[in-house]
């Protein structure tokens, strides 16, 4: 059963998608993908379970030997990101069905959800570059189609920038695929990390680690290419939008992380270097876009990119403790930001509409939801017992124990700027009493499930922040056993030494053509024919 | 779109049955030699696809009679289900025998057919 | 050879990227079918045994062999790149179809 654990998280959303597509019936439709998500949720704490005890769990698919086969490897970072995915899908999930009557549920929104998570789970658990770019691009067709599946015609071009910068993307992931192959003969990681510390110093190990930083910069939403994200999340449905802006872009972080963690040499300063650059525009002007924007969703989306910024941070300094600032970073912001764009899907549901200038007196109508936003808001900007706090805090710490002052500034320039503009949903839009508002809100009725499932969320995240201490143990676990690449290329390469295939040998065919290094044969075989 | 033509329609019948014998040869020939699943698919789509073009729409969809999608689904778990059976007899995943490649080539088989036919009616009825 | 494959993805990329900057979006479809060429060109040309590591083609006879890797990766590219487009293609039309309608 542990053995089968790496396979299960990735195989088990594809299977339900299928199963989705095969019944008619919404009834039975829905408590498929309810039931199944629950299971993954079981399935992915399992996994964590194994962790503990096995440090790495790998499945050598269809048997085949290490550096040939396909690997899934997972070790403790993968098991965090795969449970995080689970927790926000099954939310995401009961959310979507509760949202919509019967009728009005659009068949394929739901496969198409169990697609994308199959997606960004295989790219988390996956041990070599070749099937995380199968990932990425499962993850990719699937938010394709679910970007524009229920958009408003008008909005509808709002995905070809989306669309673009993806395809540039993958044409450059598979560039950077091409050249790391050239360079170590490998596209597995536990092989290329081996390799790498053959030709440590080699400057195309740089040009593989800037086009990797670019390919998943692009995915993450760095400085110049982050156009696409705050223009086309806002547009999404409330519960593919928080899928979307909780898991899209971390993966993007982690693939950073398990590209520098994990892949290459730990000394590529001048790379670290360029993130580091990059991420002052990053901050600085996600949280100004946050302040210029007019509805929730759109704040939320700049927000998002803001907080990028401090995670390329975290990258950049590239530290033991940095990294578990990372990871605790990135379990508190998945989370958050997960709930809050449910919170804002729920608002808009309630209120009509979205833009600040219609809302008003949403504080009176509905308190349980504006209390929720504003901690929800209030940990994404980072104040003291709520968990935004403690990942920004170990983070500061550490950049100040290394002597960089300057992104401590920043971090807190950008912090106190979200606040401002998280703040200005509350009291613009929740506090004052806007005549526009359509009081009439019996067509705009939420059903409290929908809550329900929100106040799930924001308590999970309120119980990290309120008692951060085992989070952030294992959190500097992980970011140990991230620096640790001796460990993992030992696990991965123990399975070298198995026969290929691993349970029996095959026939050996002789093959009934001989194959010449010449070519002369063929210009025989050629003259002979003529 | 419908051809008119008699040389066209009298000949596309036996054209049909012949593309899906060769669909079912290049499907036998496996692993070693090039052919498979996908390609053997993809040769029965094309079938379907002439079938399209020269009867029509309304004649394929009555001659065929299945849902593609269903069969595309069908597929999809038959090249799953081959996958994940390892699992519960303590093998890796995707783990093979002589002959369990060929079930998950016919998972593809039918994934390919029913995504390929699935495309090329729904351009015909939104034209 | 190598010079030739070098110059030829050059020139496929820079087409591509031409393509991509015009204000057409038929030529925009093209751009993107051409940059997936590129690549995949870019990718075929990467395949030698670097490193001294060599394909595990372990039956006798082949003497000669192919490095599978780097055709494994163009296949799945194509594939992918086949839906990206058709699914492009798709919403330009709508796009196109929205536009004419206003």
């Amino acid at each position: 059963m542990i053995s089968s654990l790496p396979v299960l998280p990735v195989i088990f959303p594809m299977i339900t998608a299928a199963m989705i597509l095969l019944f008619s019936e919404v009834k039975t439709r829905r408590l498929i993908a309810s039931a199944s998500s629950v299971v993954q949720v079981a399935i992915t704490v399992m996994m964590m379970l194994a962790i503990q005890t096995h440090q790495i769990l790998i499945m050598p698919m269809g048997g085949w030997a290490a550096p040939f086969g396909i690997m899934l490897t997972v070790d403790s970072l993968s098991a965090i990101m795969v449970l995080l995915t689970s927790i926000v899908s099954v939310a995401v999930i009961h959310y979507s069905i509760t949202e919509k009557t019967e009728k009005q549920e659009h068949p394929l929104r739901l496969p198409l959800i169990f697609f994308c998570i199959a997606g960004i789970t295989l790219s988390f658990v996956t041990g070599d570059l070749f099937n995380l770019f199968v990932a990425f691009e499962i993850m990719l067709i699937a938010s394709y189609a679910l970007l524009t599946l229920e958009i408003d015609r008008k909005e509808i071009s709002h995905a070809y920038p989306y669309l673009a910068i993806n395809i540039i993307g993958s044409a450059l992931f598979l560039c950077a695929a091409g050249l790391t192959y050239s360079l170590f003969g490998s596209l597995n990681f536990a092989d290329i990390a081996i390799s790498s510390t053959l030709i440590m110093t080699d400057p195309r190990i740089v040009v593989i680690a800037v086009l990797f930083t670019l390919v998943f910069g692009m995915k993450a939403g760095f400085f110049p290419l982050y156009y696409w994200l705050p223009n086309s999340y806002p547009k999404l449905p409330a519960p593919v939008g928080a899928l979307f802006a909780a898991l899209l872009t971390k993966v993007g972080i982690y693939a950073l992380l398990r590209i520098f963690g994990t892949m290459l040499p730990h000394q590529l300063w001048g790379v670290y270097s360029i993130i580091l650059l990059l991420a002052i525009p990053t901050m600085i002007l996600g949280a100004v876009g946050a302040l210029e924007r007019q509805s929730i969703r759109e704040i939320l989306s700049f927000n998002l990119i803001s907080h990028i910024g401090i995670m390329m941070v975290a990258i950049g300094l590239f530290t033991q403790e940095s990294i578990a600032a990372l990871i605790y970073y990135i379990i508190h912001h998945v989370l958050v930001i997960a709930s809050l764009f449910l919170l804002a899907g729920l608002i808009e549901a309630r209120a009509g509409s979205g833009d600040l200038k219609k809302l008003g007196n949403i504080w009176k109508q509905s308190p349980i939801l504006s209390f929720l936003f504003l901690i929800q808001a209030l940990s994404l900007a980072g104040i003291p017992p709520l968990s935004g706090f403690w990942g920004k805090w170990m983070l500061i710490s550490e950049a100040l124990g290394i002597g960089a002052g300057v992104f401590v500034a920043i971090i807190v320039i950008t912090s106190v700027l979200s606040l401002w503009s998280l703040l200005r949903i509350i009291t613009t839009g929740f506090w004052t009493s806007s005549a526009t508002t359509t009081t009439d809100s019996s067509n705009h009725i939420i059903s409290k499930d929908m809550v329900a499932i929100t106040l799930s969320l924001v308590l999970l995240s309120l119980l990290i922040g309120l008692s951060p201490n085992s989070v952030i143990k294992t959190a500097r676990r992980t970011s140990q056993s991230l620096f640790n690449q001796f460990e993992y290329t030992k696990k991965v390469m123990e399975y070298r030494s198995i026969r290929t295939p691993h349970y029996h040998t095959p026939k050996i065919i002789e093959s009934p053509i001989q194959i010449s290094p010449e070519p002369i044969e063929i210009q025989e075989i050629e003259e002979h024919q003529g | 779109m419908k051809i008119k033509s008699l040389i066209v329609t009298a000949t596309t019948k036996y054209i049909v049955i012949l593309l899906n014998i060769v669909a079912i040869a290049i499907f036998l020939k496996g692993h070693n030699e090039p052919g498979g699943g996908f390609i053997a698919g993809t040769i029965s789509a094309v079938s379907l696809i002439m079938l399209v073009i020269v009867y029509g729409i309304n004649y394929t969809k009555a001659l065929i009679k299945f849902n593609p999608i269903i069969l595309a689904i069908s597929g999809l778990l038959i090249a799953y289900g081959i996958c994940i059976t390892p699992l519960f007899f303590d093998l890796p995943f995707m783990f093979h025998t002589e002959w369990s490649p060929m079930v998950f080539d016919f998972g593809v088989y039918l994934v390919v057919v029913g995504v390929i036919s699935k495309i090329i009616m729904m351009i015909e009825e939104t034209k | 050879m190598h010079t030739i494959t070098a110059i030829l993805v050059g020139l496929l990329f820079g087409c591509a990227i031409y393509l991509i900057l015009q204000r057409s979006f038929i030529k925009l479809v093209f751009g993107f079918g051409l940059l997936t060429h590129a690549v995949n060109l870019f990718i075929l040309s990467m395949s030698k045994s670097p490193l001294g590591k060599s394909a595990p083609i372990i039956t006798p006879g082949n003497l000669v062999s192919v490095d599978p890797l780097p055709q494994a990766l163009i296949l799945t590219a194509i594939v992918i790149g086949f839906g990206v487009t058709a699914y492009m293609i798709t919403l330009v039309y709508r796009i196109l179809k929205d536009a004419h309608d206003q």
